[in-house]
């Protein structure tokens, strides 16, 4: 058993190579989003003032967009985590690592999501009231859908298949189903309270799904990443 | 209905070894907190799991693992 220090420092620099490109992803997708916003923001004011000549400029913005989004994304799927890391798992304590990882992401995409909520209120609130466009139902779906769905993907990801033994550990399938029965029954107690709001309100219900779709999916979450954290507790 | 837990012996195998808890995960295949909530008797392992643990300390499963409680 064991590797030799230089090995294991080798394969250190590579995990650190790959943490830098996810950085690198991250921003470019970062650099999307605000080109996304500048376009957006463009398009509303090319809404309310018509014929600036501004089109051009949107359509350059969303080009732009699509090939920021598509460069950040292939580069985030290349230096994803686990992505070469077969060797890298007999470092010790690395497995433990990426399960980190998980849990870390698991706690922290919930409270990101929350910046969301805010244009998924607006975008449903424009629907209701008849004046919403194509990009309200567009923001709408993707503020309340994929949100939640990317919190869901972390939790039940057993991510590359060279790896699935790492992700198919007993312990952390247990935790996994603990933490989805857990967001079963809450996800439960969500529907019923946001049926009730609905028989009162419908206009209230229609406004608090995304909120609940975000709810639907932190409680698993969280309940992974806080029964990892007890799991690496000394008792 | 008797009440019956699963109690282990792998602290005292694994220390009389002089291995960490890292140090027994790698050798199994598994990550530090498997081997912690398992030795805490906080998860039980899979026999699949009890019997790689088993040979990872040179020992058999039925020295690594008793029965407890009333029967």
């Amino acid at each position: 058993m064991g590797l030799d220090i230089e090995r294991d420092e080798d394969l250190i620099r590579q995990e650190g190579r790959r943490s830098r490109n996810l950085r690198l992803a991250v921003a470019i997708f970062g650099l999307a989003g605000m080109v996304a916003g500048y376009a957006a923001a463009t398009a509303f004011a090319s809404r309310a003032q018509p014929a600036t000549g501004l089109t051009p400029i949107f359509w350059a913005a969303c080009t732009l967009v699509l090939v920021l989004s598509i460069a950040g994304g292939w580069l985030a799927w290349r230096s994803r985590p686990g992505a070469h890391q077969t060797r890298l798992l007999q470092v010790s304590g690395q497995r433990d690592r990426m399960h980190d990882q998980r849990a870390r992401a698991l706690f922290i995409v919930p409270i990101a999501s929350l910046g969301v909520l805010p244009a998924a209120y607006q975008a449903s609130s424009a629907l209701l009231s008849g004046d919403g466009g194509l990009q309200d139902w567009a923001l709408s779906i993707i503020t309340s859908v994929t949100f939640p769905l990317l919190i869901i993907h972390i939790l039940l990801s057993r991510g590359a298949r060279k790896l699935s033994d790492v992700y198919d550990e007993e312990l952390i399938n247990t935790m996994r189903s603990r933490a989805l029965g857990i967001g079963y029954l809450a996800a439960m107690v969500v529907m019923v309270g946001l049926f009730f709001l609905g028989l009162w309100r419908p206009r209230w219900a229609i406004l608090a799904t995304p909120a609940a779709m975000l709810l639907c999916a932190t409680v698993p979450a969280w309940s992974f990443a806080w029964l990892n954290w007890r799991a690496g507790r000394d008792e | 209905m008797s009440k019956i837990a699963l109690g282990n012996h792998i602290r005292a195998f694994r220390t009389a070894q002089g291995l960490t808890q890292a140090e027994l995960a790698q050798r199994v295949g598994v990550s530090r907190k498997t081997i912690n909530t398992v030795e805490n008797a906080v998860f039980i392992p899979s026999t699949l799991l009890a019997l790689t643990l088993a040979r990872a300390l040179n020992t058999s499963v039925e020295a690594l693992f008793f029965l407890t409680g009333e029967q």
